[in-house]
């Protein structure tokens, strides 16, 4: 005997009906052992006592809605709720909060069937999924237990490709969707990075794959900084710098102080060691120096930016105020080590994780101790903002005040700057108390 | 009434000489134009679309159209294309599925094989998977929103809908031989005033209003004023309305008003062959309503022709300079296009908050629904004059095919009933 199948609509748009039309459905209707016995839409409407499954589309708006799908509850054996308007009340629900005249008819609202007759299963979706329908039609049919199979989801496949700009690129093929960059990313305000596409073939990727730059990329690296698997990569090489550096054409390293503090907590070394390690990499002399020492001759009230960051997001986003940036004044012979990615596009400049690397290249056991050649820092008479949105307040607070106020982008300051190391802790919070210890070892002021 | 699509009804009622008959949708109203009123202007297409399942892809191009209108915003002409072969693929599926599945049963007897079964299923699969590539799906489409695509439609997806298309020549050639052989009972059109939008389906696509409407008669350009040419008026016994052109003519709008002003006003760009055919059943669609049919199968050829014409010539470049990033303002708009059963109205009205104020949907079928009465009433006219007792089971074979033959849809009339 083969199942009987009725497909009976209410109140809806007709389409989860029309999508059955396709050769797929039908095609299975015809292989497996079932009779459609009731299909107004095709024309089918035997007069037959009981059904064995019925498939409603649509949701109760009128009391003859409400009489068919009661009547069909009676007749059929199996009873499944088919599309977003039979499980859920479909858009047509929407109605149910609206504040409207209620017109004079039978009934305004859209209900889910299930709020009437026991519904026996749901197959969702706006039209509803014709593969699972059919999926589920299969088991009724073969009369196998209805639960999750042993394997959900075939092979997925997706469309590899590379996104790049002037200092990152970005591999998708090695990239896990965690979505850490994306958030990185409209943390700071930049909002380049996004997902792209549905389900299994989700990426992660700027607007119709434009270069970063194209897509309002501030090189803030933070992406680059949070990416667990290595999919954000530097496109710049350190191989030029080092050998101009052996060359002897660069002579000095000026090191900002959060770089030191950081790289000091995260590789667990002295301050005075990591010195000695830049001497071992050739750099002649070593100066512990910060661009906020150019904030000295700022008037009191203006907003400084530490780094193009910074510059680029005020010039974007406060545009009201005069924005000074910070650059570093360093002879040309110099190497500015900085947590800050930004600046390799104006000057010699080598971030703090990747002289991370080089420095466990060297190996940490054998370094001594040396002691900076100078100390270049000034961290009197200023505010170091964090967040954008207290900026305002805190700039029309210190309008008359000698106080300088400097804006640092990255979340946490620079100190979990995009150009920072890797730590050896996964607790953000933690890194940055630690580092802030090493930072007032180093300056007392801090 | 079966195999059409939603629920309705027709009465025919008999008093000696006076014939009345009364088509009358039973379907719940559903409040789309309440529905979309105070809600955000991007999210009216998705809500609209959902008005209809069979012709979803026609309610979100006319929404989108409308609300760029409203905003004053005119799309690339790329989009423009590319929205326009969604709208011309859904014809050709609606077609497909109308005749094969609805309309045929009706004239089983004329057809011998039964490969024809497999041939339409083929078809159908066919036209659904590349309206699937451009829409997203192949109900409720989800690629574009007012102002441009927010999915990158590839070249190579373009070329992969054409090789679909090509693929299906044959079989739509076959079909309408089949279908150009059925032998369609006699009637005289009681009221041959039709309507329909100048030059569709030509390879010019609509960007914006205001829009040229071609009448048997007259030309009328309509933008805001389209209540003028176009009154609708509720009946108790329906829960749809229905509507008259000006001065209360009862006319058609669809594939048999759209082929007669194809021809006699576009400029048509069509093969030779195709010009032949629709050249010798000009005067059988002008005079008979049920030749629809008719009409449907060779504007699927003609629709098929030009889609192939209209996307071939789609460059990479233009196709990469699709994106959103239009300022939307508040105004009212009106999207008029050819939907698969005729002409499709949507109308909004953007607040400065952009939220819509007020919503007004006209569809084909109600538009058309006058005409199958009047058609209706010669057919068990003629009926009653030919035979002095004519059978029961006739008409209502007759006048059933005859309604189908219009391919009402009554998902989208249906409408809010003022009861008096």
């Amino acid at each position: 005997m083969p199942l009987k199948l009725a497909v009976v609509p209410l109140s809806s748009c007709d389409g989860c009906q029309y999508n059955l039309l396709s050769k797929e459905f039908l095609d299975f209707i015809r292989k497996s052992n079932i009779e459609l016995v009731f299909w107004s839409l095709l024309g089918l409407k035997n007069d037959v006592e009981t059904y064995d499954i019925a498939l409603i589309e649509g949701s109760v708006m009128s009391s003859r809605d409400l009489e068919t799908l009661l009547k069909t509850r009676i007749k059929s054996r199996i009873l499944i709720a088919m599309g977003a308007c039979a499980v859920l009340g479909g858009i047509q629900a929407g109605l149910n909060n609206l504040d409207m005249k209620k017109p004079e008819i039978e009934s305004g609202f859209s209900k889910p069937i299930s709020h009437y007759v026991n519904v026996d299963y749901y197959v969702r979706g706006c039209p509803a999924n014709t593969r699972e329908l059919i999926k589920l039609l299969k088991d009724l049919v073969s009369g196998t237990p209805i639960s999750v199979s042993s394997r959900r989801f075939n092979q997925i496949s997706r469309d590899n490709f590379r996104i790049s700009g002037m200092l990152i690129e970005i591999d998708t093929s090695k990239c896990v969707v965690c979505g850490r960059c994306v958030e990185a990313c409209s943390l700071i305000g930049a909002k380049v990075l996004n997902y792209v596409s549905r389900g299994t073939q989700t990426i992660i990727s700027t607007p119709y794959q434009e270069s970063l730059e194209n897509a309002g990329c501030i090189n803030c690296g933070l992406c680059f900084a949070y990416c667990p698997v290595g999919a954000i990569s530097l496109k710049t090489k350190t191989k030029n710098l080092l050998d101009r550096v052996r060359e002897g054409s660069l002579k000095t390293a000026y090191i900002e102080p959060e770089a030191l503090a950081s790289l000091a907590e995260s590789e667990n070394l002295d301050l005075e060691q990591i010195v000695s390690a830049l001497k071992l990499i050739g750099f002649l002399r070593v100066y512990v120096y910060s661009n906020l020492r150019e904030a000295k001759d700022a008037t009191g009230g203006t907003i400084l930016a530490r780094s193009p960051v910074e510059f680029s997001i005020l010039n974007k986003q406060l545009s009201e105020y005069r924005v000074h940036l910070l650059t570093p004044r360093i002879p040309q012979d110099a190497v500015f080590i900085t947590q800050c990615l930004s600046w390799k596009n104006t000057v010699n400049s080598l971030t703090t994780r990747e002289l991370q690397s080089l420095i466990r290249e060297l190996g940490t056991e054998e370094l001594g101790g040396e002691k900076p050649d100078g100390i270049l820092d000034y961290r009197e008479d200023i505010i170091v903002v964090n967040e954008l949105k207290s900026l305002k307040q805190i700039i029309s607070n210190h309008t008359k005040s000698a106080k300088k106020v400097i804006f640092e982008a990255c979340p946490g300051g620079c100190l979990l700057g995009g150009g920072q190391p890797v730590s050896r802790s996964n607790d953000l919070t933690k890194v940055l108390v630690r580092r802030e210890e090493a930072l007032k070892k180093l300056h007392p002021t801090c | 009434m079966v195999r059409v699509a939603g629920e309705s009804e027709i009465i025919v009622m008999i008093e000696e000489d006076n014939v009345k008959v009364e088509y009358n949708s039973l379907a719940s109203p559903r409040f789309f134009e309440s529905l979309v009123r105070g809600r955000e202007y991007w999210e009216v297409p998705y809500v609209v679309s959902r008005v209809c399942g069979v012709c979803s892809h026609a309610h979100f191009w006319a929404s989108n159209l409308a609300i760029e209108l409203a905003s004053g915003i005119k799309v690339d002409e790329a989009t423009a294309t590319l929205r326009d072969a969604c709208n011309k693929l859904q014809i050709l599926q609606n077609h497909v599925v109308h005749l094969g599945f609805l309309v045929l049963p009706d004239y089983e007897h004329s057809i011998k094989s039964n490969k024809y079964a497999s041939m339409l299923l083929r078809i159908n699969k066919t036209v659904s998977d590349a309206l699937k590539l451009f829409g997203g799906r192949l109900t409720n489409p989800i690629t574009y929103l007012p102002g441009g695509f927010v999915t990158s439609i590839k070249p190579s997806t373009v070329e992969k809908v054409l090789n679909l298309l090509r693929s299906i020549g044959s079989d739509l050639r076959e079909l309408a031989d089949m279908i150009l052989s059925i032998d369609l009972p006699e009637l005289t059109d009681p009221s041959p005033r039709y309507a329909s939008l100048r030059g569709y389906p030509d390879i010019t696509v609509p960007v914006g209003g205001p829009y040229t409407i071609d009448t048997d008669k007259d030309t009328y350009v309509v933008y805001d004023n389209y209540r003028e040419v176009f009154s609708e008026y509720y009946l108790d016994t329906s829960t749809s309305k229905k509507c008259l052109m000006i001065n209360k003519d009862i006319f058609y709008s669809g594939a048999r008003a759209r082929l007669l002003n194809y021809l006699r006003r576009g400029k048509p760009s069509i093969s030779s062959e195709l010009r032949y055919m629709i050249l010798t059943y000009e005067k059988f669609l002008e005079e008979n309503p049920f030749s629809n049919i008719y009409a449907k199968v060779i504007e699927s050829l003609l629709i098929y022709e030009s889609l192939l014409q209209s996307l071939t010539p789609l460059k990479i470049r233009e196709l990469n300079r699709m994106k959103p990033g239009h300022d939307f303002k508040s105004g009212s708009g009106v999207g008029i296009i050819e939907a698969p059963r005729g002409l499709l109205i949507h109308y909004y009205e953007l607040n400065p908050e952009l939220r819509v104020v007020k919503a007004d949907i006209v569809t084909p079928t109600v538009m058309f629904s006058k005409h199958i009465e009047a058609s209706g009433e010669a057919l068990v006219r003629d009926l009653m004059n030919s035979e002095e007792d004519p059978d029961e089971a006739l008409i209502k074979k007759l006048i059933e095919s005859l309604v189908r033959a219009y391919d009402p849809c009554i998902p989208c009339a249906v409408h809010v009933v003022k009861k008096r």
